[in-house]
């Protein structure tokens, strides 16, 4: 399921920057609520696809608030890329097996 | 708004070896993204008390970022992934680096004051201090200025292995067992320099005793503050 979480998290800072909680609601709201990352483990989850250079992380503050914001960089969204083929590879694998399973 | 922050987090993050930057961090955003749940909750009319139940429910407990975060080996700094070439073999390398480097920049600067010259004599003042300050800078200083550094880090970074003592002594040993010193005119027929590492039977009871007395200088608070830090492991640094 961490590769899910980390897919969906670049696929959603590939539109635009977020902070911690936009993201986890965007994760809610694009996934129709079907996938919720755990809100506490979202912030090791983002620290770690920064350590790995994917994100970069941007402070400012608004309205006396510290937000954190992060955004992909040109390694994590080429990350995604190869994430986001693999993902469609086995997932259609998946669903010919169950289609197939259904036929059988 | 920071009430969130769990007391002793930051603690228990650093001693899993998370570096006290990013754990600070991680804490900051963990209770910003509290706050704004708190605010969602009271956008939707129940009481403040309630609001930040709901929140602290959604957002999970202590233990779970803690255990979140710790169960990520790619977050833990490189120093408590490699404490021997941390805390031991890095130092050593920093102190044979900045030998060299202090020696290549004092030759550079004789050779400026000889060009303007400057006469080079033991019976000037300001050479006099100064080959004075650079003795001690690389004999005494160096050594113990670089086992404080490690002493410092592994404090900092509750590190718990053998590594940083194990570093403070080889350095202080390494240290001492350098030597260096100046040959100038009336003493010597003209100015030189010279140094080396090496144990000799004259100098045995010196070296012995300047690599016990920077190894004490800087490792007995290192060891007094890990005790104390044992004792009191919410202490906050």
């Amino acid at each position: 399921m961490s590769g899910v979480s980390e897919l969906l998290l670049l696929r959603l800072l590939a539109e635009r920057e977020m902070y911690g909680y936009e993201l986890a609601r965007a994760i809610r709201t694009t996934t129709r609520q079907a996938i919720s990352v755990g809100e506490s483990v979202l912030y090791p989850a983002l620290h770690s696809l920064e350590r790995r250079g994917w994100l970069k992380a941007r402070r400012c503050t608004v309205n006396g608030r510290t937000r954190v914001y992060y955004s992909l960089t040109r390694g994590g969204q080429r990350h995604l890329t190869k994430m986001t083929q693999e993902w469609r590879r086995i997932s259609g694998g998946v669903d010919a097996a169950l289609l197939g399973a259904q036929h059988a | 708004m920071l009430e969130h922050l769990p007391g002793n987090a930051r603690e228990r993050l650093i001693r899993g070896g998370i570096p006290p930057r990013q754990a600070r961090r991680i804490l900051r955003e963990f209770a910003e993204h509290h706050a704004d749940l708190v605010a969602e909750q009271l956008t939707s009319g129940v009481s403040a008390e309630k609001a930040r139940e709901a929140a602290t429910a959604r957002l999970g407990s202590e233990e779970q970022l803690i255990a979140g975060t710790l169960a990520r080996p790619e977050l833990r700094s490189w120093l408590r992934r490699r404490p021997c070439a941390a805390f031991a073999m890095a130092p050593l390398l920093a102190f044979a680096l900045a030998f060299v480097g202090s020696i290549v920049v004092l030759i550079g600067f004789f050779e400026w004051l000889k060009s303007r010259g400057a006469s080079l004599s033991d019976a000037s003042p300001m050479i006099h201090w100064l080959t004075a300050g650079a003795s001690i800078y690389l004999l005494w200083a160096l050594p113990a200025a670089i086992a404080a550094a490690i002493a410092l880090l592994a404090a900092q970074r509750r590190e718990i292995s053998i590594w940083p003592m194990v570093g403070i002594i080889v350095t202080c040993a390494v240290g001492a067992l350098t030597n260096f010193s100046f040959d100038l005119p009336p003493l010597a027929a003209h100015p030189g320099m010279t140094a080396g590492i090496g144990l000799g039977r004259d100098n045995m009871a010196s070296t012995m005793m300047r690599a016990g007395s920077t190894a004490a200088l800087t490792a007995l608070p290192y060891l007094w503050a890990r005790r104390s830090r044992r004792r009191d492991p919410h202490a906050q640094s």
